[in-house]
C-alpha cells in the first residue's frame, strides 16, 4: 500500500498563516486611523480654547480702558469718545485672529450707562450674583483713603452690610443699613452708631469718622466683604493699600459685551457682563 | 501531470516576503526616531510643551485692577532688537562685544523655565501697521532668536492692547494705529518651544 500525498494540510496552514497576519496588518492601519482621526479633532479645537479666554480677557480689559479714558476727558461727549476707541478696537482685532483663521465680531450694549443703571452690589453685579462676597483682601485699614458708596438704592424691607474681618475670618467692624436706620458694630460688639435714616443717603463716605472704620486699623490686615448685595445697587470705590500695593476696586455699571468667534468647524456666541470702570 | 508544489511555493513566497517587509518597516521606524523627529510619539510632549508654554504667558499677563501686566509691561520696553541665549544672557544679535542685553520678566521666566529643562525657545511678536492708510498685521519679528524650530515645534500665543498712556521705549517698532482714540495697537506675542 503505497503513501497517500496529500497537501490540502499544508494549505490550510499557509491560508491561515496569512489570514492572521492580514489581520495583524488590519489591526495596525485602523489603530493608526483612529488616533490620527483623534489627533486632527484635538488640534483643531486645542487653538480655539486659549484663543476664546485671551480673547476675552483683552475685550473686558479694553472696554475697562476706553470707559476710564472717555470718563477722565469727560464732557459731553462721554459716550461718544467710550464708543469711538470701541469701534476702532472692534474693527482692528479681528485683523489679528484672521492670522489664524478664525473670524471675530464684538458688539457691546452701553444701555445701562445710557439709562443710568446702576449695578447691584453682587459679586459680578448682575442682580443673581453672589450676594454675599469678598472685595479685597488684606488691607491695611489706615491706609484706606476712599470707601464710597454713591448711588445707594435699597430693596425696601431689606438689609445690606460691608464688613471688615480679620485674617481668621471674624467681624471687627461692619455697618448695616435697614430701612429706617445705619448700626456700626465693632471688635467688641458695642454698637457705635444707629443713627436713624430715611431715606439711606446716596453717598455714603465711610471714611467719616461718623462710621468709626478705622477702629478696625488695630487688628491687622482686613478683608472687605460686602454682605447681601443683591438687595441694594449703585456704584462704590475702595481705594487703599492691600499687601503692600496700592489697590483700586471701583464699579459703576455693567456693560454687556457679545464676542462672535467662528472658525471652519464651529461658531460660538458669547455674552460677557463688564463691570466697569475696574 | 497535476501537481500544486508550484502553487504552495509561490504562497511560501508570498507569506516570507510580507513577513520580511514587515520587519524592515518596523526596524526603519523604531531606529529613525531622534528628538527632533516629528511622530505620533512625540504628541504627548508637544502636549506638555504647549501646557508649560501657555503657563508661562498666563502667569505673564496676569494684573490686578489698575496695573499692566508684566508682559504688557515687556514689550513697552523692549526697543525693537533682537536677542540670543549665550548661555548666560540674552545678548544683542550681531552685537556680542556689547553688555547690553534683556533682562525683564519675560526672560527670567524663560531662563528659569525653559533653559533649565534644556527647551529651545524663541519669542516673536506680531502687531498691527498703517500700510498705504489700511491697517494690517506686520510680519512676525524676533525678540528672542534660537535658530529655526524642529518640526515638533509648538507655537503658543497671547495678544495683548496697549493704549497711548502705554509710553514704549525709543526703538520699538509698535506705533499707533489710531490717532482718534486712546488705542494705540493689539500686539500678538508668540512662544515658539522645541526639544533639543
Amino acid at each position: 500500500m503505497g503513501i497517500i500525498q496529500n497537501r490540502d494540510a499544508q494549505f490550510m496552514l499557509l491560508a491561515g498563516f496569512i489570514i492572521a497576519i492580514g489581520l495583524v496588518i488590519t489591526t495596525v492601519m485602523l489603530n493608526s486611523i483612529i488616533f490620527e482621526g483623534n489627533m486632527a479633532v484635538g488640534g483643531g479645537s486645542e487653538l480655539s480654547k486659549y484663543e476664546l479666554v485671551n480673547m476675552m480677557q483683552i475685550t473686558r480689559d479694553e472696554i475697562r480702558n476706553a470707559y476710564i479714558n472717555a470718563t477722565l476727558i469727560g464732557g459731553t461727549d462721554v459716550t461718544v469718545n467710550f464708543s469711538m476707541q470701541m469701534n476702532n478696537f472692534s474693527a482692528n482685532l479681528p485683523k489679528m485672529f484672521a492670522l489664524h483663521g478664525g473670524a471675530v465680531n464684538i458688539t457691546l450694549d452701553i444701555g445701562n450707562w445710557n439709562n443710568t443703571r446702576y449695578a447691584n452690589f453682587t459679586d459680578n453685579g448682575m442682580p443673581a450674583g453672589a450676594a454675599n462676597w469678598t472685595v479685597v483682601e488684606g488691607v491695611n485699614v489706615s491706609s484706606v483713603d476712599v470707601f464710597k458708596f454713591y448711588n445707594v438704592t435699597k430693596a425696601s424691607g431689606k438689609n445690606f452690610k460691608i464688613e471688615a474681618r480679620n485674617s481668621t475670618g471674624s467681624s471687627v467692624w461692619s455697618i448695616e443699613f435697614n430701612d429706617t436706620h445705619y448700626i456700626v458694630t465693632n471688635i467688641t460688639n458695642t454698637t457705635n452708631g444707629s443713627t436713624p435714616i430715611n431715606p439711606l443717603p446716596n453717598d455714603i463716605n465711610l471714611i467719616d469718622p461718623i462710621y468709626y472704620f478705622q477702629s478696625a486699623s488695630s487688628y491687622g490686615p482686613v478683608s472687605i466683604q460686602i454682605i447681601y448685595g443683591n438687595n441694594s445697587y449703585g456704584r462704590f470705590k475702595i481705594q487703599g493699600i492691600a499687601n503692600g500695593k496700592v489697590f483700586y476696586r471701583e464699579r459703576d455699571y455693567i456693560l454687556n459685551t457679545t464676542s462672535t468667534f467662528s472658525t471652519s468647524k464651529f461658531k460660538i456666541n458669547m455674552t460677557i457682563p463688564v463691570s466697569v470702570p475696574r | 501531470m497535476f501537481d500544486e508544489r508550484a502553487q504552495l511555493h509561490t504562497l511560501e513566497g508570498v507569506a516570507a516576503s510580507v513577513i520580511l517587509l514587515i520587519v524592515i518597516i518596523y526596524a526603519i521606524d523604531a531606529t529613525s526616531m531622534t528628538p527632533l523627529t516629528a511622530s505620533t510619539s512625540s504628541v504627548h510632549i508637544e502636549s506638555e510643551l504647549q501646557t508649560l508654554g501657555q503657563d508661562i504667558l498666563n502667569t505673564l499677563d496676569y494684573a490686578e485692577p489698575g496695573y499692566r501686566s508684566k508682559l504688557k509691561y515687556d514689550i513697552m520696553n523692549w526697543d525693537g532688537q533682537e536677542y540670543i541665549w549665550n548661555g548666560t544672557l540674552y545678548i544683542e544679535k550681531g552685537n556680542f562685544s556689547s553688555s547690553h542685553n534683556l533682562t525683564n520678566n519675560l526672560t527670567r521666566l524663560l531662563k528659569d523655565i525653559l533653559v533649565n529643562q534644556g527647551i529651545a525657545h524663541k519669542v516673536e511678536v506680531v502687531y498691527l501697521i498703517n500700510s498705504n492708510n489700511i491697517t494690517v498685521p506686520s510680519s512676525s519679528t524676533d525678540i528672542i532668536y534660537a535658530g529655526s524650530p524642529s518640526n515638533n515645534a509648538v507655537i503658543v500665543s497671547r495678544k495683548i492692547v496697549l493704549q497711548d498712556t502705554d509710553i514704549v521705549s525709543t526703538g520699538n517698532p509698535i506705533e499707533d494705529i489710531d490717532h482718534s482714540s486712546n488705542l494705540r495697537n493689539i500686539v500678538e506675542i508668540k512662544l515658539v518651544m522645541w526639544r533639543m
